[in-house]
């Protein structure tokens, strides 16, 4: 069973023991292989007046990430916030500031700009975090435009700070919410496969 | 028995037939999944700590113990455990999906034994084996 979540619900979600301490709080997703998937998180510590933390968490160590909590075996796993940062972006990270980018079809055409970044979580968080699609406001191309839409993003992307360049035929599976959007992105990346 | 009927039960010495206490909080050992020990209020100046090997019997009217003598004070490992902090009535339960599924209602545990036997909470329970871990910020449960 798999999940989906917008990321920026992340930020702010206890970071929690099997012994039931809250050890930390997301800071911000680190993305990897070229913002394809989710790498880790930077932390920040609990409470009003903690700061950031020198400690981040690599999605490999996460046990689980649920609606209300990660899950983590115990303090132990928390590294320093470089190794996971380093690790990331040797693995063609950085294209994770998706945010406010400008979505382009290999057409040409601009659907919108991007204000959520759509994660897939598998159930036990073993695997793979794939970032599976982008919130994006609409641009007049989807024919509603102002409105925030739901877009599939095929495994492999092209992302630069400025563009993000999906396959013209994404917007053929456009959706309005999480709920469906799941089955959307796994229609999509068949009819891409099969394309090939 | 549950912990919501057990608490505010009155302690009796067998020895002297006198109330010493009344059951205020339950210490639980995770690992065994059962009671370590009880905190009572109202001891009198007597350590606030009963352990459990040293109840004689847990009834629906009164825990009985030998002597008055058994209570002690919170000391060593128990002094963190048999803090507020810890105790499993009313703390959010998590997942080990990471789902908050609310908080512990109520506790069935075995007045023979002091194990846990069911975990209430507001949409569910989960039998007491399936407890992970107690710590200042949740419970957790593997609902699995």
């Amino acid at each position: 069973m798999t999940r989906l979540m917008r990321t920026s619900k992340l930020a702010k979600r206890p970071v929690v023991t099997m012994g039931g301490e809250d050890v930390a709080q997301i800071k911000d997703v680190v993305y990897a292989a070229g913002g394809g998937q989710v790498g880790g998180f930077t932390l920040a510590g609990r409470g009003l007046f903690a700061g950031p933390l020198k400690k981040a968490l690599a999605w490999t160590s996460v046990a689980s990430l649920g609606a209300d909590a990660v899950m983590i075996a115990d303090e132990d796993v928390l590294e320093s916030t470089e190794a996971v940062l380093d690790r990331s972006a040797s693995s063609g990270g950085s294209g994770g500031n998706v945010l406010g980018s400008q979505v382009l079809t290999d057409a040409g055409v601009d659907l919108g700009k991007v204000v959520d970044v759509i994660i897939e979580v598998s159930q036990g968080g073993s695997g793979q975090c794939d970032v599976v699609g982008y919130e994006i406001e609409a641009s007049e191309a989807l024919g509603s435009s102002g409105t925030d839409v739901l877009i599939p993003l095929p495994d492999t992307i092209s992302v630069s700070g400025e563009h993000l360049i999906v396959p013209a035929s994404a917007k053929d599976f456009v959706g309005h919410d999480l709920a469906g959007f799941g089955a959307a992105v796994e229609q999509f990346r068949a009819q891409l496969k099969a394309d090939r | 028995m549950r912990f919501k009927k057990a608490t505010g039960r009155k302690v009796v010495s067998l020895a002297t037939a006198e109330t010493v206490g009344k059951v205020s909080r339950f210490v639980i050992d995770v690992p065994q999944r059962r009671i370590a020990a009880l905190v009572l209020r109202k001891t009198d100046k007597h350590g606030e700590i009963l352990t459990w090997s040293d109840v004689t019997g847990f009834g629906d009217d009164a825990v009985t113990v030998a002597d008055v003598g058994v209570l002690s004070e919170a000391d060593g490992p128990m002094k963190e455990l048999s803090d507020k902090d810890y105790q499993l009535m009313g703390k959010r339960v998590l997942s080990t999906r990471g789902d908050d599924l609310g908080e512990v209602k109520d506790v069935d545990f075995d007045p023979s034994t002091g194990l846990l036997e069911t975990i209430h909470y507001p949409d569910g329970s989960a039998r007491g084996d399936a407890l992970v871990g107690i710590g200042t910020y949740a419970a957790v449960i593997d609902v699995d």
